[in-house]
């Protein structure tokens, strides 16, 4: 069929607005991962660009003869891994009982549940109890009061509702008990959306700030988030009042910023690819109604 | 499977299931301590609440937060700031995400509007902390790319960080720039559910883009749209936190300040804890009363609810 003029001319005006906008979520990134890899006197005289002219890699050489800095990314690690995995066990354990219509005081549960969703005692509270269970300091404080979204449980127990029931029937009278039949057909079968949890889980791990600022006290334990946060504000000239000193102990040159800005955001864009497979597909599973 | 087993006697059916409320227990426990803890943790508005004698056995001291909290003149500028803030949000960055799924519906290439969708996908995935970061490096006055090229070109720095003008425009144009492009995920989903016979139909009929857009298109996803703005609707105090703790500073305060990070200082700082939770919890029942009406509303509207 042949397209008229009119329709030919959106399509091309539609094709070249969807490219500005890609580009303008995109150039930000290049701005940063090349000023990040250029000498300062590049980034002082050419402004704005989004590729090197000269490759300087002073700064990430900088940036790892920094103790304070590479520890922060292993505590980064360390808060990630083991706290999406704490996530998505936990998720699990409740999603499944919860799928199981015949289990005496589901209902009572459900409503703990989802009354959560609606009302929470918020910020201050949640500190006085983090606070009371000596849990300040210690990362514990930045796994233990999230861990379990009440929405991607929900969504996770009405993926195991649609699961077969006969599996499980199958599975019991194999002489497997109900730890088994999560692990070895619950589990495998739901996959890609526990996938998708484990990345939502995962990057809200990974991009943390304020509970970081709220419950660590002790600079050994910040992840390089709250580091970033130092290091662009002191760079900046520092007029923000969320910075109180200057724990570097140094002013630190403009462009050290864009290195960790870098630091800060490629773990998540490394993984994306893999998972973007799943998030579409997973996402949709039990559509948005909880 | 025998069906009576489900009528046996009550014990006998907890006890066959003893290992799925074993499985249960952490995450009971954990909704009752760090959910139910801190709804519980509310009667700290209604005391003095000082760290040496914790949140139990200091002393009542009934409305006294609450009143003070009214009687502030600094109120009636946190509730300014917040509903401007979510008005800006509602006006300036909801209907972005919509109209970009329109956009990326009406492209024939699968590869373009796949490779397209990867990208305005991926700064979803980055902290807040990195998004204040870019901005700063952008647009600080001391050094900041935009303003060393407003200077080049003989112009004036602009202080985009810490004016009062500029911090709202900011604020939203972070979110769009973060958001929008995630947001379409809900409404590309809504459109590739439409039945393709449809628009074959329309063809056949004559009907041309514009009109095929507005009589299949967008039916296809007003449902979506209600839904999401109803959401809106119902966290309208949530202005994220996070983000807009990440830009104030002591030059943009007085139009940046919003509940939640007024809470913030007023306990992290001033150690006004009783206080802070009185201003919290005044905002969480105003969320929980919107919450509540907004679904009741979306019911009568004809829309399914949202829980």
């Amino acid at each position: 069929m042949k397209k008229s003029a009119a329709s030919a001319a959106f399509d091309a005006a539609n094709h070249v607005l969807l490219f500005c906008i890609a580009a303008l979520c995109v150039s930000p990134f290049l701005f940063v991962v090349s000023a990040s890899v250029s000498p300062m006197n590049d980034v002082l005289t050419r402004k704005f660009f989004i590729y090197p002219t000269h490759v300087d890699f002073s700064t990430y050489r900088y940036l790892l003869s920094s103790v304070t800095l590479v520890r922060s990314i292993g505590v980064s690690f360390l808060i990630t891994v083991v706290g999406t995995i704490l996530n998505v066990a936990a998720t699990m354990l409740t999603a499944y009982p919860l799928s199981k219509k015949r289990l005496r005081g589901r209902g009572a549960v459900q409503f703990l549940v989802v009354f959560t969703m609606l009302f929470s005692g918020g910020m201050i509270p949640t500190y006085l109890i983090v606070n009371a269970l000596g849990l300040i300091d210690s990362l514990w404080a930045l796994w233990l009061p999230g861990l379990i979204s009440a929405f991607n449980m929900i969504l996770l127990r009405n993926f195991f509702q649609q699961l077969s029931p006969e599996l499980e029937e199958a599975a019991i009278i194999d002489g497997c008990n109900d730890i088994v039949v999560l692990a070895r057909i619950y589990f495998p079968l739901s996959l890609p959306s526990i996938a998708t949890f484990a990345l939502f889980y995962a990057v809200g791990h990974w991009n943390s700030y304020f509970s970081a600022i709220l419950y660590l006290n002790d600079q050994n334990k910040w992840p390089i988030q709250v580091w970033l946060r130092q290091i662009v504000i002191l760079s900046q000239g520092g007029f923000s009042d969320t910075v109180s000193v200057s724990e570097m102990g140094y002013v630190p040159p403009q462009n050290i910023s864009f290195a960790v800005i870098v630091f800060a955001t490629v773990p998540i864009l490394l993984v994306y690819p893999f998972l973007q497979k799943y998030f579409t597909k997973g996402l949709m599973v039990g559509s948005i109604k909880g | 499977m025998d069906r009576s087993a489900t009528k046996r006697s009550p014990w006998k059916s907890v006890s066959r299931d003893r290992l799925l409320y074993l499985m249960l227990i952490p995450g009971v426990l954990f909704f009752l301590v760090f959910r139910y803890g801190p709804m519980f943790g509310l009667i700290t508005a209604f005391k003095d609440f000082t760290p040496m004698l914790g949140m139990l056995r200091s002393p009542w001291v009934g409305l006294k937060h609450f009143e003070r909290f009214f009687s502030d003149p600094g109120f009636l500028t946190l509730l300014r700031n917040t509903v401007v803030l979510a008005l800006y949000n509602i006006a300036f960055f909801f209907p972005l995400p919509i109209i970009l799924a329109l956009m990326l519906n009406e492209v024939s290439s699968l590869a373009y509007k796949r490779v397209v969708q990867s990208i305005i996908y991926m700064p979803h995935f980055v902290s807040w902390v990195v998004v204040a970061g870019i901005s700063y490096t952008l647009l600080s006055n001391q050094g900041g790319a935009i303003n060393e090229m407003i200077i080049a070109r003989g112009g004036e720095a602009v202080n985009f960080l810490g004016s009062p003008r500029w911090f709202r425009p900011l604020i939203v144009f972070q979110s769009i720039w973060k958001e929008s492009g995630w947001g379409t995920i809900i409404f590309l989903a809504a459109l590739s559910g439409v039945d393709i016979q449809l628009y074959e139909a329309a063809i056949m009929d004559g009907a041309n883009r514009a009109r095929q857009l507005w009589h299949i298109t967008l039916p296809a996803i007003k449902s979506t749209i209600v839904i999401l703005f109803i959401l809106r609707i119902g966290n309208f105090l949530d202005t994220g936190f996070e983000q807009i703790f990440l830009m104030l500073n002591s030059m943009n305060r007085g139009v940046g300040e919003v509940f939640d990070t007024y809470v913030y200082w007023s306990a992290m700082q001033s150690g006004l804890f009783s206080y802070a939770t009185a201003v919290g919890f005044f905002k969480s029942v105003v969320s929980l009363v919107l919450v509540v009406l907004t679904n009741w509303l979306a019911r009568k509207a004809g829309e399914e609810g949202v829980y």
